[in-house]
């Protein structure tokens, strides 16, 4: 356990390390976009925009928020695209662990560092409003409208979508990690039973046409698995559940999924993905 | 003595090509034991394999009577190359990933050994010639307090001067009880530590034998090594 937590912290401050560039870059941006807006550019003279009657600072937030959405999704899909090659790495898979192990270190501190990343824009946001606040009265306006709207339409029914909707959005995010590195370890896996004269251009082609292969396999499987086997027992209309019941389902369906894919993924480390010298 | 290496029936094939064949080798605690064998012989391979880095192989390895693969890790310390870091990556940030992720790794060796070597801490890998990246490698694995050492072609870039300088030294950094299998191109150079090889030839371990066994014979390492090379052109 001592290993697994030690190897956790060494992941987790490289993976987020380039994530505070990021956010240092996003914040550049979106004031840069909020300096163009309020401000323009008439013969090489500065001057304020006549049509802008917003100030710069709330300005500035929703460019960030706006960025935000676009970021989050870029980290979203770049990150377990990144962990994979600690997977590969043998500088790392050295480490005195097991392989299964390591593999779930590499996951997790893939899935904190994401939300690390989320909790580190929702505080740059909470900043910049905050200076909002103190800068612009039509803000303060414009939020307790907004805050007495949601306390108009917040009940309990809203509090366990929002709640189910938080956990099928965790089960996904481990979705796309497992699926990815499913892909990246059963092609790998099937690679090195693929006879040894077949040169480099062709392995690279075979590699694709595996992933593809795989992608197809995945679909099928999961189409009997869902569509046939989960809902026949436990389809939401058997209990007279309406759509937007079917939340508990998705949940449950997203759950098994993932631990299959868990499962599947710890035996392909442990038993056939080897870790290598190359970069 | 119980054998702190223990290979049993190994065999190990890849993209339906058989790379070892029936290897079956058992090593002492406290030997310098040297891995030799033609380019592609399987000596890297059989590294990995008693590393836990290469898989699906049929056999049973085990280190100190270890054979579950996070034990073995636990056990031995590998010359590895490195590549899990990035070119920008300085020496004093790898030191501190081996000194988080190794419990054995002990600083103060490593900092001897890189004063021995002239590194320089705040020297980064992209500015160090290959030299310099193999005396680093071996720097960190000898800072590690490990039963088994696998040196893998430690010494090939390294300048002839220096590399003597290091075999004579491997005996003093290495703890007493430590086995070190050392695979190497320059047989004459470490043969005056070694104290077994190991040939692997036709996919298996063609030979073991204590290097006093060859010299009963009046012959030296070298010459034992490429007698065995000569004989099959004959």
């Amino acid at each position: 356990m001592a290993e697994f937590s030690r190897l956790f912290n060494r992941l987790f401050k490289i993976k987020t390390k380039k994530l505070h560039v990021l956010l240092f870059f996003q914040i550049i941006a979106a004031f840069a976009c909020a300096f163009f807006t309020y401000y323009e550019v008439i013969n090489w003279h500065i001057h304020k925009n006549p049509q802008n009657n917003v100030g710069i600072i709330p300005e500035w937030a929703l460019y960030f928020v706006i960025l935000a959405f676009f970021v989050i999704f870029f980290v979203y899909f770049i990150t377990p695209l990144q962990s994979e090659k600690f997977n590969r790495s043998q500088t790392w898979r050295l480490a005195a662990i097991s392989d299964g192990q390591f593999y779930l270190d590499n996951v997790l501190s893939t899935f904190v560092s994401f939300i690390y990343f989320i909790v580190l824009e929702f505080v740059t946001v909470m900043i910049l409003l905050f200076l909002s606040f103190l800068t612009d009265k039509s803000v303060i306006n414009f939020f307790r409208d907004l805050l007495k709207s949601i306390q108009r339409n917040l009940n309990i029914n809203v509090f366990w979508i929002i709640l189910g909707t938080i956990v099928l959005a965790i089960l996904s995010c481990f979705f796309l990690y497992f699926v990815i590195s499913f892909f990246n370890f059963a092609s790998r896996a099937i690679l090195d039973f693929v006879p040894a004269n077949i040169n480099g251009a062709a392995v690279k082609v075979l590699h694709i046409f595996i992933i593809f292969g795989l992608i197809w396999f995945l679909f099928k499987i999961q189409n009997i698995f869902v569509n046939q086997v989960l809902l026949s027992v436990i389809h939401p209309s058997n209990y007279g559940l309406n759509f937007s019941s079917s939340l508990p389902f998705a949940i449950l369906a997203t759950a098994i999924c993932d631990l299959i894919l868990l499962g599947s993924n710890i035996f392909l480390i442990n038993h056939f993905y080897e870790a290598t010298e190359h970069k | 003595m119980e054998n702190l290496l223990e290979i049993r029936d190994l065999t190990y094939k890849k993209n339906l090509k058989t790379i070892l064949d029936n290897i079956n080798l058992n090593l002492q605690p406290g030997k310098i034991v040297a891995l030799l064998g033609e380019n592609g012989a399987g000596k890297t391979t059989l590294m990995r394999i008693i590393s836990g880095m290469a898989k699906n192989y049929h056999g049973t390895v085990t280190i100190s009577g270890e054979n579950a693969i996070a034990e073995r890790k636990a056990h031995l310390s590998f010359t590895d190359g490195l590549t899990g870091f990035a070119n920008s990556t300085k020496i004093k940030e790898i030191v501190k990933f081996y000194k988080i992720i190794y419990q054995d790794f002990d600083q103060n060796q490593f900092e001897q050994l890189r004063q021995f070597m002239k590194l320089d801490s705040e020297m980064r890998l992209s500015e160090m010639s290959k030299g310099m990246r193999e005396k680093l490698i071996i720097a960190l694995a000898f800072s590690r307090k490990a039963d088994l050492y696998l040196l893998d072609e430690p010494f090939s870039g390294i300048d002839a001067m220096a590399r003597k300088k290091i075999i004579n030294s491997i005996i003093l950094w290495k703890p007493e009880n430590s086995t070190i299998l050392v695979s190497d191109h320059f047989v004459n150079e470490i043969a005056s530590m070694l104290d077994e090889i190991v040939i692997i030839k036709d996919k298996t371990i063609y030979t073991h034998k204590s290097t006093e066994e060859i010299r009963e014979h009046h012959k030296s390492v070298e010459d034992y090594y490429e007698g065995l090379y000569d004989a099959e052109e004959e």
